[in-house]
């Protein structure tokens, strides 16, 4: 439900960084990682960026978006862990006691450019 | 050719809400960001707080009503500070950004504050995703929600660091089993501090008054 204003930002910081890598109007495709624990949809995400880039230098890229597992390292053993889901606990020793280090990224990760056909 | 960028979409955000946490830190003011949903008693839980403890702790409150100033009004006996904002279009309606709590926070006498409490738009989802430069997030959820609501919004409950289980007078009256709820909280969350409140009797505030007080002297030192 708020991911209007979220695409809106990215929209915006995708133009400024087209136009400083002088690649605006080339742009094919966006790859962003959305961690699983935030709350936004990536349909939601995909329809307004729709929405925001008709008509724009940014009409024909397209945005994919690629889910970052809620990962991290358990506390107590040193384990290594991915959480697929509930509970947040240890797979290895049970522990809660967890330092959750990805799941809530929201990151251009990088742009796809359509080549001139000149080099 | 594809070209390697790495930048967070909401560092703007960001920055702004760290910002937030410097200007109150150098206050000396801790920040509470009180989320939940519609009607799970945020605003008679600040009640409660206040009557026990408003002339301690020096309070002022940060009302985030999208569309009334009730909730303003219904704390204004306590003579505390209060700024009501109304979320602007960058935030949309459903949650506080930094932006807004900034302007909230240059109108409030924070020389004279030991602790703001926000109170975020009632929604368990936007508000847990916003970092507005808080220093803890606290999930106000009513026992009349059901025992399923960790499990539906594990960010809120990964983001705060305590749970307030209101309207427990209600208890009676509902099939609501508080101990499979406790156990939902847990497996998303077993770090949180949790305290069984009824905002109405008075049940449990308290508890909840003294963390409170806890956090402000730790704060101190
Ligand atoms: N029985 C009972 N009712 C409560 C309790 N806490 C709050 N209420 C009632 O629940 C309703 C909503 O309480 P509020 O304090 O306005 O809730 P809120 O979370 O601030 O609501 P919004 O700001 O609209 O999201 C009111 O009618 C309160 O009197 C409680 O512990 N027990
Ligand atoms: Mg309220
Ligand atoms: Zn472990």
């Amino acid at each position: 439900m708020h991911e209007l204003p979220v695409v809106h930002s990215l929209v915006e910081q995708l133009r400024a960084e087209a136009e400083r890598l002088g690649v605006d109007g080339k742009v094919a495709v966006v790859h962003l990682k959305l961690g699983a624990l935030t709350t936004f949809v990536p349909e939601a995400m995909t329809f307004y960026f729709e929405v925001l880039t008709k008509g724009t230098d940014l009409e024909s890229a397209r945005l994919d978006v690629e889910e970052v597992p809620v990962a991290g390292t358990c506390r107590r053993c040193g384990e290594a862990i991915t959480l697929e889901g509930l509970p947040f606990v240890c797979a290895a020793c049970g522990s809660p006691d967890l330092e959750i280090t990805s799941g809530r990224e929201l990151v251009i990760d990088s742009l796809e450019v359509k080549d001139d056909g000149a080099g | 050719m594809e070209i390697k960028i790495v930048k967070k979409v909401l560092e703007a955000y960001e920055k702004l809400a760290d910002e937030n946490q410097q200007l109150l830190a150098g206050k000396g003011v801790y920040a509470f960001n009180l989320i939940g949903s519609p009607g799970s008693g945020k605003t008679l839980l600040l009640e409660r707080t206040f009557e026990a403890a408003a002339a301690e702790i020096k309070p002022g409150v940060i009302e985030g009503d999208i569309a009334t100033t009730a909730d303003a009004e219904r704390l204004q006996r306590f003579g505390v500070p209060i700024v009501q904002i109304n979320t602007g279009p960058f935030g949309g309606d459903c949650h506080l950004a930094p932006n807004l709590i900034r302007a909230a926070l240059e109108d409030l006498p924070l020389d004279e504050l030991s602790v703001v409490f926000v109170e975020n738009v009632g929604n368990l989802v936007c508000p847990a995703e916003f970092y507005v430069g808080e220093n803890e997030k606290v999930v106000v959820l009513s026992v009349a929600e059901g025992e399923d609501k960790p499990l539906k919004y594990p960010l809120a409950f990964r983001e705060a660091k305590a749970v307030i289980i209101n309207k427990v007078d209600l208890l009676p009256h509902l099939d609501l089993d508080l101990d499979v709820l406790k156990r939902n909280v847990a497996a998303v969350n077993a770090g949180l501090d949790v305290f069984e409140v009824s905002a109405k009797t008075g049940t449990g505030v308290a508890a909840w008054v003294d963390y409170v007080k806890g956090r402000l002297a730790a704060g101190r030192n």
